[in-house]
């Protein structure tokens, strides 16, 4: 199981488009891929969970990745949030 | 090809494509099945969410992708409508409550809908609409209709739309602004309906009040649409096609006649200068004040910045708001405090307070009831004001009372912005909207303690006639030249020259050309339209008035009582050399 801390940077938070993006990223692996903040846990794999965080810019979370594919996807998930899910600013 | 007819705004034509658009208050069937059901109904569900997928998947298809934007949106949809939370939900509440689907959806969407509500950030809390036009999406599947919603969410290619609805409200006809919308079609609305004061503008072509004939056409039918009549023809032959196209450059060659005005200086022939203002809604119709040459905006309509949106803007966002629209603008801008109520609802929780009844708690009246909201707006309009020439309008004011007691909220409200050194414009001029029959009646004291008057003359007509503008059956005393409308409007003209404050007529009339001479012999001299694109066409006709002999034959219309003499003498009026 791995984990890492991970800040969402983009302007607008985990809107609906950024939690899309996150859904699919995740949904390239067989790893069970869960972020928690503010309090909740939501599975990456489902964008009403995603959506359902309310992670405005700014917010810390803690991304839990387990299974065979965890570095490849914790290492792709962790570089689409730092480039703020393809977003300008 | 047949014809439907009903009121015509504007004086242009229109020819597209219909787009029909889902009305706001389609009532959701609602009823409990039998147990044995459940299992179908949920299958039903079910079958509704995927043919809601299947849409959106084509719709991607056919998105360019230059658009990637609006794809993302499309693509979001689709994975929210795959998601199990939210399908499961649905389907858990027919099991477990016994509903049919529509209903279920439309609870499982409400209870997603006030999570998001509850967000603090802004724009998350905006995830509300995609969760209701996914679930709106679902309930048409269920339905077996098709229909669209204008609301955030839509981003589909516009132009050259003809949009046919049964009404279509303030909060949704903002979403249809610089997007290309050719005409409107609706069941319900009147001459000064808020649906036609938007279509004028826009500068578009409407035809309102069709009394459910809107069902006659269906999406994608050809439709021509001629604002100056009112009619409506469905799938028209090539001909009449061709007909109307030359009818249509044949407007528009005339209106670009009427761009040579703009740069002309706006006097009577006899040497009177007359101020021509156009009203805006939204930042966005800066662009076409400037075009005409207009003097400056006589009435920005506060409202629109609170609409489409679960809350309301800070004192931080209005005060951006409006010092863009005055630095923009760079003329004279008469802000009018927040306007909502009556036909203008905000159609949210936030609405508990206001009344949609045009008697209610509306406007000055909704400001004085909830006076957090009134300050934060005056303080961010006393703060933009810093940055150009603005002046501050109070909306249907009816008593001493309220003024009174709105001039010592700008007071002290001053008093604070001082006290915490903020730059604000201390000498911001306050003015009052007479629209109320009893203001009019008791204009001095008014006009005694404002800056400047304003005569809303949409609500003085609807106040002072006693006619509903949302019930078109009563459209027909609609009725601008009564006798008691003109005695008030030169009354209110008088005692303001008097009191020398400044005099300003709003509304349709100060839009249409058929009225420009009634009103300058009426000594009204500042005229703010809702269309910018009228503006020139009323200065041609400004131009080609003498006032004094327009004077006259005004003077000779108040003392007519017969309705169709004074109509006639109205003809007269406009001959006139």
């Amino acid at each position: 199981m791995l984990e890492s801390p991970i800040t969402i940077c983009n302007r607008l938070g985990l809107h609906a488009r950024a939690a899309a993006k996150l859904v699919d990223t995740a949904n390239r692996f067989g790893s069970s891929i869960v972020m928690q903040c503010n309090g909740k846990s939501a599975d990456c794999k489902s964008i009403m969970q995603i959506m359902m965080l309310a992670a405005a810019q700014g917010t810390n979370a803690m991304l839990t990745v387990e299974g065979e594919d965890a570095h490849q996807a914790m290492e792709a998930i962790v570089l689409l949030v730092n480039d703020r899910f393809g977003e300008e600013e | 090809m047949f014809a439907i007819h009903g009121n015509g705004v504007g004086k242009s034509i229109a020819i597209g494509e219909a787009y029909v658009v889902h009305s706001s208050d389609l009532e959701v069937p609602r009823y409990v099945i039998e147990a044995s059901q459940v299992p179908n109904e949920a299958k039903r569900l079910l079958v509704a969410i995927h043919k809601s997928v299947s849409q959106l998947k084509n719709v991607k298809r056919r998105i360019p992708k230059a658009a990637a934007e609006s794809g993302a949106f499309v693509d979001a949809h689709i994975k929210m409508l795959e998601d199990l939370l939210f399908k499961d939900g649905a389907v858990h509440i027919v099991e477990t409550q016994q509903l049919n689907a529509e209903a279920s959806i439309q609870i499982h969407a409400e209870n997603l809908v006030n999570v998001f509500d509850n967000m603090s950030d802004d724009y998350l809390r905006n995830k509300r609409y995609d969760v209701l036009q996914i679930a709106r999406r679902v309930t048409d599947n269920l339905l077996g209709v098709t229909h669209h919603y204008l609301d955030q969410a839509n981003k589909e290619d516009l132009n050259g739309k003809i949009i046919v609805a049964r009404d279509l409200t303030p909060a949704e006809t903002i979403h249809l602004k610089n997007r290309g919308v050719a005409a409107f079609v609706t069941d319900l609305g009147g001459p000064i309906s808020h649906t036609a004061i938007v279509a004028r503008s826009m500068h578009i072509p409407a035809s309102v009040g069709l009394h459910g004939r809107t069902r006659l056409t269906r999406e994608g039918d050809r439709i021509i649409v001629d604002g100056r009549n009112g009619s409506v023809l469905v799938n028209p032959d090539e001909r009449t096609v061709k007909t109307y196209r030359k009818l249509q450059r044949a407007i528009r060659a005339s209106e670009r006649s009427l761009g040579k005005l703009a740069q002309e200086k706006s006097r009577t022939s006899d040497g009177v200068p007359i101020s021509l203002l156009s009203n805006i809604e939204q930042p966005s119709d800066v662009r076409a004040i400037k075009q005409v040459n207009a003097e400056g905006v006589g009435l920005y309509r506060t409202e629109f910045l609170f609409m489409n949106r679960p809350d309301f803007p800070g004192e931080e966002e209005q005060f951006q708001a409006y010092r863009k629209v005055i630095k923009n603008l760079g003329r004279p801008i008469t802000i009018r405090t927040l306007d909502i109520g009556g036909d203008k609802m905000l159609q949210d929780t936030r609405d508990e307070l206001a009344s949609s009844s045009p008697l209610g708690l509306r406007a000055v009246r909704y400001c004085l009831r909830s006076p957090d909201i009134f300050i934060m707006q005056l303080r961010a309009i006393l703060r933009a004001a810093a940055y150009g020439p603005a002046s501050i309008l109070i909306p249907m004011l009816s008593n001493m009372s309220e003024v009174q007691q709105v001039l010592e909220i700008i007071d002290e409200t001053k008093e604070n912005l001082r006290r915490e050194q903020k730059r604000f414009d201390d000498a911001i001029p306050v003015g009052g909207m007479i629209e109320v029959p009893a203001a009019a009646v008791s204009v001095e004291q008014f006009a005694d303690k404002l800056d400047f008057l304003s005569i809303g003359s949409n609500d003085l007509i609807q106040y002072t006639l006693a006619i509903d503008r949302i019930d078109d059956a009563v459209n027909y005393l609609y009725d601008p030249i009564h006798p008691a409308i003109l005695r008030l409007i030169r009354n209110i003209v008088k005692v303001s020259d008097k009191a020398g404050i400044p005099v300003s007529i709003c509304g349709e009339l100060a839009g249409n050309s058929r009225f420009t001479r009634l009103l300058l012999g009426l000594d009204l001299r500042i005229f703010s339209m809702d269309d910018a694109g009228s503006l020139l066409e009323i200065k041609k006709v400004v131009m080609q008035t003498n006032v004094a002999k327009a004077r006259r034959q005004v003077d000779k219309m108040l003392r007519t009582s017969d309705p169709a003499a004074l109509r006639r003498q109205l003809e007269h009026l406009n001959s006139l050399a």
